[in-house]
Order: C-alpha cells, then structure tokens, then sequence
C-alpha cells in the first residue's frame, strides 16, 4: 500500500510560510521523510511585524512549544484585539477583541439584549462588555482560564511578534528534527514530460534537488505554482483596491499595549505592532488614488518613536489568491498563493489553515484528482470568508473625505457579504457559516462598530423583562471591571513571562 | 409595536405540536397571537417516535421535565441505532465516537495503517453506548468532564400521541389557542385558514404540518428511496428486556424499523404494498409567501437515521432563530431557504448514499446499487473511498461519526490511511485498544440494566391502551 508513498519533499522558500511547513512536517513525520528547505539569503522576507490571531496557539502546541520560550525568541507580546481609529467615521474607535462580547442567555445572542437595552436609550458600547476589550484598553493583561465557571474564560488572545525572529525560531526547531536546509538560488526547475510534475529544482551551483511533493513559499515570486506551473491568479482589486504598502520599525514609546491598532489613512490605512524591542508600523495604501511620496509622509509623520531608518521600506502587491493552490505536485502555501492585506492579522492563520488541511489529506505520489479537490475547495472558502471579512471594514463607513473612500463605499460587493449584512441589518441576526474563521463577536464588533445598527433587536428578547435584562448587564459588566482590576499590567506580565533579551523598558 | 400578528399552526403530524409549543414560548406574547388547529388524528406517528438527544435541549427549554416526559410517554432511552442486513454484519451507529485519537492520528487511520477491520461491528467493545446497548446496561452519562464516561449522548423512544398532549398542555399554558378542525383548506392567496365548518381564520403567518406536500413544486426522492408504502404493527406489553436502540433492517424487498418503549414494541415496516403510502422527496422551497412548511409536508425523508423528529426540531428552532420582526417583506425569509435547502440536501445525500451501499441481495437493492447518486454524495463518496476523510459541507448535522459508521458497515474501506497513522506502531495500538475495552467493559459492567435503571427512576404506568 506504501510502495507509492511520498518520500521526498521540498519545500522551496524560507519565509514564515516555508519554516511553518518545515516544522509541522518534520513534527508529524520527521522519521519518516526527507524533508529538503531550499532558501537563500539574497532573497529577503517579506517580515515586519506580525501580529496573528488566536488560533495561532493551536499550531505552536501541535509542535509542543513552549509559549514563554517563544515569546521571548520573537520578542512576542499578547494581542487582545484590533483597535480600529477612523474607520466607520473620522474621530471613531472602536476594539474588535478576542473572546467574547458578554454571555449568552437562553440560548441568544448577548449582543441582542445589548440591543434592548439600547433601544431603552442606554449608549453604552457593545465593547464595554468584553474582557478583552476592557482590559486591552486598561493595556492589561493574565492567561485566561478553561474554567467556564471563571470570568476569565471569556477571553482569548494572540500574539505580535517580529516574523523574521519566528521563521528563525522554527528553522532551529525544524533541523533539529532533521529538516536538512540548503543555502542557494534556484536557477532551474525540472518537470515530467509527461504529467507535467516537477520532479527537480537545481541550484546555482548545480545542485539538482529530486522531490515526490513541493511546496511553494516562494512570496510574491510564485516560482513553482506560477512562473512554472502557470496556475493563473485571480484578481480581487476591485474589492480590495489597496496595492502597496511601506513599513517602518520606530521606538517603543510609553508602555508596550496588549492590542494592535489600524488607522484609516484617506487612501488606506496604518498598522501599529507593538513588539518588546519595538514598534512595527506600516501604511497600505492605494496607488491610484495616492503617491508612493505622500504615503511615505503619511507614515512618517505618524509615528510615535524615532524611525529606525530614513526611508520606508516600499511593498507592491495585489490582492487575490491562485485559481488553484494545489496542482500537480506543488502546493503553494503564503504569499504565493495568494496575498490579502493584514488588516485582520490573517496571513499567518492562511498558511497554517493550509498545513493543516494538507495533512489531513496526506496524498501519495499519484496526487489523487480527489484529494486535490477537496484541499482545494476547503481552501477556497477560507480564502473567501476572510475576503469578505475586510471588504467589510470598507463598505461599511459614513466616511466622504477622499475619493478612495467614496469608491469603496459605494463599490459592488461579493453576494455572500451583502446577505450577511441585509440580515444584521433587519433584526441583529448574524450567522456564521460552517467552518466559518471569524466569529459572530468578530463580526458583530465590526458591524456596530462601524454604525451598522441593526433596524431592531430580536423579537424574541421581549419575552425577558427590560429590568432582568439590565440587571444581568450590570452585572456583567461590574464583574468584567472588577476581573480587570485585578490583572496585572500586560508590561508586568511579560517582563515576568517572557522577557526578550532585546525587551526595551519604558 | 401596533396590533399583535397572528399565527397560525396547521397540525396534523408531530412537528406542528412541537412547533405550536416552541414558538409561543420562545417569541413575546405582547406581540403575537398563536392558533394550533389540531387537523384530525395525529398522521405518521410510529415514524416519529424516535428521538435524538436534540430532543432534550427541546423540552428542558419548554420546561418539560425529564422523568414527566418518561412516564407520560412510556418512553425508553435510546444510544443510538442497530443496522442490520446493509453490510457484512449488523452494527451500531451512537451518539458518540469510536476508539480514540491515537499518537495524533484517527482512530479509523490507526487501525488501517494497521490492518486491523474498521468495520463498526467489530469495534463495539471501543464504543461505550455500542457496549451498553450490546449489554443492555443504561446509566445517564457522568456530569463533569470525565473522559467517556461523559462523552457519549442519549435520546428517547417514545409515545408520540402522549407526547402530543404533553404539548397541548404546554401550548395552553403559552396562551395558545387550540381548535379541532379535522379538515383544513387554505385560501388561493394563503392568507386564510378555512376550517371543518366553513369558519375562516386570518393569518399573518401560517405554519403548514399537515403532512401532505400536494399543490406544492416538489423534488421527488422516489429514484433514490424506492419504498412508496409503509406498515405500523404494535405489539403491547412489551419484551422482557427493553433495547437501547431501534433496529433498522434491510431485506429483499423490504427496510423495517422497530423500537421498544416500555410497554410496548412499534414496527414500521416498508415496502411497495403498505396500508400507509410513502413519497420521499421536499418542497422545493420551504417558506412561500407567509406559509411556512414543517415536518412531512416540507420533507419527506426515509428514515434510515431515525431522525424525523430531530429534523423538525432543527427547522422550528432555525424558524425561531431567523424570526422576522416584519411578516410582510422578511429578508429573514430567503435565508431560512437557502439553509433549510442546505439541510435537507445534506439529509437527502446520508440516505441515498445509505441506500445504495447497501450490501443487500434483492431486485430492489440491485436498481439502488445502479442508482446515480446526487453530485455531493457522490463526492462524498469518492473523497471517503480514496483517503477516508469525511466531505463536511454546510449546514450538516448528521454526525462525523456516524458518517463513517455507515460507510465502513457497509464496507466501503478507504484505499490508503492518514499518513499521520504511519506512525503508529501494532504494539502501540494492540495497547491502547486493549486500555480502551478494558476500561469500557469495566463501566459497562458496574452499569444497572435499562429495566432496573427505568424502574427506579422513571417508570411508566402500565396501559395496553392501544
């Protein structure tokens, strides 16, 4: 049965995306495979800061890290949400957080008893009942526990950390589990004259390196699914119309936050990355409605430390993802298999997303038609959902002020989003889709954050009296304060936790 | 809000009492005024009288207590299905998983890797509820996170006509309305309820159980579940020793299905030359104007999962969740479609691929084996054969599990394991698997019976009633 067996796997590229893939493989099947990682360090990374979404942790345990170990190896610290400035209206913040808004009752949703009680002319935001919320913005932070009967199980998190420092990280990981790591450019790739698989990729110095499967983490430059392989790539700019982006590490001012920030700019918007030796920042923008100078200004000008160098570093990219992201024998797993902007810290659980799904349908050398489609479709729904998810940040706003804004508010937008917010719109529903990754708290902070309040709340709210329903939230809320208070602060936390070699104290 | 919105609910099978019951306590009687029309003799009952455990989230949210529902209904308690004659030997299908995660790798993918059978029948001393049922034994499954002991699952076999009345009560204590009427027509414009005496009702919303899917586009299932009749015997007193599971069996021209309550056993048996007449297939659109259909009026499914009542129990809730402030224009309207069609698709696909893999000798199974299957069973079927993973699409509620009971009962093996499983030494696995039925044989056999478990507990008066 294992005469077909792969044995040989390549896996091209040494970014985030390549160094995962090596990890995981070398965990599940290190003893069972030659698994070959073909970098170069000519070629740089795409890494700046990176911040990751909570299901991160799922990966790390799967290869049995220990979290305060690589925390301090990528100089990590915890991320509780995104904190949006600008978005739905110009002077508007509002936290997408981790974890979730209050507690459910009797089976609905918390946010429709916030809904009554709006109604009832009680302003306060939804956010304010979200551990993770509260405590993000007391800059706050303690492991939340299993316990359901704990507060402090209603919150979840993530993490910030410096890519460049998790890719070596796992590097180190994965050779010692006998991942054998090659220095070179590959200059040429073999493929079978027949079936059309690659069956070699040769180095610079004639090093032909033979593999079964490849994987292709090559960035931007797509080697094996694109250059070689010529599976073409859809183009979602017409949604997403952002195509470049400048990056910049500056100084750690003031105490390190336990959340990222994302700033609506008049063609784009900035990132804010808190790590322990600095803050990463960043400016996605759009080229057709603003200069590559005017946004490095933008940039620049909004910092809230010294620069570490003069000039930004400049991205291009374009939104969208390969028609197929397994063909042949080539799996392309990051940014060469499709790129969305981090707006939602997606780009890291994309290529896990892939890993995973990958070894679920481990194939053998024959690559089965039905394997492939599967990895495929499941992938392809990832992809959307997430799509989806940002669309929304744009259309979702009153802003006016640019004609980049007055484009994406009015822009055609894919079926499945405009039902998702036809619905919340008629009466706060909100379904969340199998499988879906963002939750219904996601959504809904995204949603009424950016002003799209539901007509009215749930009928089936009124079979609770309006005094029980406020009693419940105050409670809520009075518990959720005091657990805050009583948190360390998230600075405290990691200087005790993790503290990196690079840790700067503020 | 201005005047209360009236709702109607046409009852004649299960689905309509339960939904009578669950929209007046779920949605604010302020707002709503709610009419049951009982419309004659409750319809398909035997089909409905099997439960899964959904059913108790159900009644603890109508406030039914659970030994009132036992004894009033005469019921027993149910891990799960037996099927017999569809593959090389009978096996069971439970609400829970079978064996555990070995090393990383499933269950399923470490015994393939080891050429043990993953053949459901040979694995039931890994499966608690298959070992309970095999034994006998019944216990409620433990509260904390213990592991097995508390992961396994239980619903009902139960009287549906006393199940009807316990509703009723309910319904009256919501401030529902309840009129007999033993036929029913709607007007041409579906605004109307006109009843046995010619009074007519007026609705803003109309909630259709009356089990028939005449004057409505349908999708006929008749290719993919050829039995178009059905047969209800009873046989009262009951066994001496009460089952855990109903029994679906297959024969050469028939597929029977029988349970135990506590007094009494029901067989439905069916076949082409039934009292009762059968056609599988849905209305093609569920919700239409302000008629909702619930129950066999919306689908009518053959019930190899035993699941009709879980069926309408997921649509009522689904109809709750998606509860339009406003009858007249609903978005709400186009998504309970879309996701009802998604359900009952998802339904339609285990009992087809059920149906044709069946490895019975007879005209009628041939027929099925040549049947062409729906393309996402199909799929489902290719993906299986190939790597044995399971295709999970949206909106499916038919467990991981039991999809791959059905499949390996009926012999489908997959071509090659999870190579994650590689892994997984014969010394590794022989230890876990005896660890496994060391450990299920020794809480099975501290369990009490099912009958001692009923008798202390929850007994249910002795009526030969029927």
């Amino acid at each position: 049965m294992q005469d077909n067996a792969i044995k040989d796997i390549v896996i091209v590229g040494g970014g985030t995306a390549g160094w995962m893939c090596a990890s995981a493989l070398s965990r599940m099947l290190g003893d069972k495979l030659n698994i070959t990682l073909v970098e170069s360090e000519q070629i740089g990374t795409v890494g700046v800061g990176e911040a990751t979404i909570p299901n991160i942790a799922q990966f790390n345990q799967m290869l049995g890290i220990d979290e305060a170990e690589f925390m301090a190896a990528t100089h990590g610290t915890f991320k509780l949400g995104i904190e949006f400035v600008d978005w739905g209206q110009i002077g508007e913040s509002y936290l997408h957080p981790f974890g979730n808004h209050g507690i459910d009752m009797d089976g609905v949703s918390f946010h429709q008893y916030w809904g009554r009680l709006r109604a009832s002319g009680d302003t306060t935001p939804i956010e304010e009942y979200s551990l993770s919320a509260a405590a993000a913005r007391a800059s706050k932070f303690i492991h939340p526990k299993a316990d359901p009967r704990s507060i402090l199980s209603h919150m979840s998190y993530a993490y910030q950390f410096d890519a460049t420092a998790y890719a070596a990280y796992l590097s180190k990981y994965a050779q010692a589990r006998g991942v054998k790591r090659i220095e070179g450019l590959v200059e040429h790739v073999t493929q079978d004259q027949n079936s059309g698989f690659i069956t070699s990729v040769k180095l610079q110095d004639n090093q032909d390196i033979r593999g079964d499967l490849f994987f292709d983490c090559t960035g931007f430059r797509a080697l094996l699914i694109g250059k070689t392989l010529g599976v073409p790539y859809e183009d979602w700019s017409h949604w997403l119309p952002c195509d470049s982006a400048q990056a910049v590490a500056c100084d750690i001012n003031g105490p390190v936050i336990p959340y990222t920030r994302a700033t609506a700019r008049s063609a784009g918007w900035q990132w804010r990355i808190p790590t322990q030796h600095r803050t990463g920042n960043g400016h996605v923008y759009c080229s057709a409605y603003m200069s590559d100078d005017e946004a490095g200004h933008i940039l620049m000008d909004n910092l809230d430390g010294v620069p570490h160098m003069d000039v930004p570093k400049q991205l291009r990219f374009k939104t969208g993802k390969r028609q197929k992201l397994w063909d042949k024998n080539v799996v392309a797993l990051g940014l060469s298999g499709g790129f969305l902007e981090p707006l939602e810290s997606t780009s890291i659980y994309l290529i896990q997303a892939g890993i995973s799904r990958f070894m679920a349908l481990f194939p053998d050398k024959s690559m089965p038609r039905i394997d492939r489609d599967e990895y495929n479709s499941l992938l392809d729904k990832e992809f959307d959902q997430v799509r989806d998810f940002l669309i929304l940040h744009y259309v979702a706003t009153d802003r006016d002020d640019s004609s980049f804004w007055n484009y994406v508010r009015a822009m055609d937008i894919p079926e499945s989003l405009t039902r998702k917010i036809d619905l919340f719109k008629s009466s706060g529903r909100f379904f969340r889709y199998d499988g879906e990754l963002f939750t219904d708290t996601s959504w809904i902070a995204v949603l009424l954050g950016q002003n799209i309040i539901p007509q009215r709340y749930d009928p089936i709210v009124d079979t609770l009296d309006l005094e029980r329903v406020k009693d419940s939230l105050g409670s809520m809320y009075g518990a959720m304060q005091n657990a805050v208070k009583c948190m360390p602060s998230h600075q405290d936390y990691i200087a005790k936790f993790c503290p990196s070699p690079l840790r700067v104290n503020s | 809000m201005s005047k209360a919105q009236h709702i109607i609910i046409v009852a004649s099978d299960l689905s309509g009492y339960m939904a009578a019951a669950y929209l007046a306590r779920m949605l604010p009687a302020s707002d709503y005024e709610f009419t049951l029309v009982r419309a004659g003799e409750l319809r398909a009952a035997a089909l409905f009288g099997v439960a899964h455990p959904d059913l108790r989230r159900f009644n603890k949210t109508l406030q039914i207590n659970e030994v009132d529902f036992i004894t009033t209904c005469n019921a027993t308690f149910r891990l799960g299905v037996t099927v017999s004659g569809f593959g090389k030997a009978p096996y069971k299908r439970t609400f829970s998983q079978y064996g555990v995660p070995i090393d990383g790798a499933g269950f399923y993918d470490a015994l393939l890797a080891n050429n043990h059978s993953p053949h459901p029948a040979d694995l039931e001393q890994y499966n608690l509820p298959a070992a309970m049922i095999q034994a006998g034994k019944f216990t409620l499954p433990a509260d904390s996170s213990k592991p097995i002991l508390s992961d396994f699952d239980y619903g009902y076999c139960f009287d549906t006509r006393s199940y009807a009345e316990m509703l009723c009560e309910c319904t009256m204590r919501f401030g529902v309305k309840i009129i007999d009427s033993p036929s029913v027509r709607l007007d041409a414009d579906n605004t109307h309820v006109i009843l046995d005496d010619d009074r007519v009702l007026q609705a803003d919303l109309i909630v259709d159980a009356t089990a028939s899917q005449t004057n409505v586009q349908r999708e006929s299932w008749q290719d993919q579940m050829p039995f178009s009749s059905y047969t209800v015997s009873h046989s009262d007193g009951g066994p001496k020793s009460l089952s855990l599971a109903p029994e679906l069996r297959a024969g050469a021209d028939i597929v029977s299905l029988s349970y135990d309550l506590q007094h009494s056993t029901t067989k439905v048996t069916f076949g082409q030359s039934g009292d009762i007449e059968f056609r599988p297939g849905r209305a093609a659109t569920a919700w239409t104007g302000n008629v909702v259909r619930l129950g066999l009026s919306a689908m009518t499914l053959f019930p190899v999962d035993a699941n009709l009542t879980q069926i309408a129990q997921i649509d009522i809730e689904r109809l709750v969740e998606l509860f339009p402030p406003n009858l007249s224009a609903p978005i709400e309207r186009e998504e309970y479609n879309r996701r009802t069609s998604e359900f009952y698709d998802r339904m339609r696909d285990f009992a087809s691929l059920h149906l044709k893999t069946a490895r019975t000798q007879g005209d009628i199974w041939d027929r099925l084996s040549a049947m062409a299957l729906p393309l996402d069973a199909a799929y489902k079927l290719s993906l299986f054969s190939a790597c044995g993973r399971i295709a999970v699409l949206d909106e499916e509620s038919i467990l991981k599990d039991s999809w791959h009971a059905m499949l390996l009962g009926h012999d489908i093996i997959p071509a090659r394991a999870s190579r994650m499983a590689m892994n997984v030494t014969a010394a590794q696995l022989d230890a876990n698997l005896k660890r496994l039925s060391d450990f299920i044989s020794r809480a099975v056999s501290a369990m009490p019976s099912q009958e001692d478990f009923i008798a202390r507990h929850c007994p249910a008066p002795n009526r030969t009633s029927r």
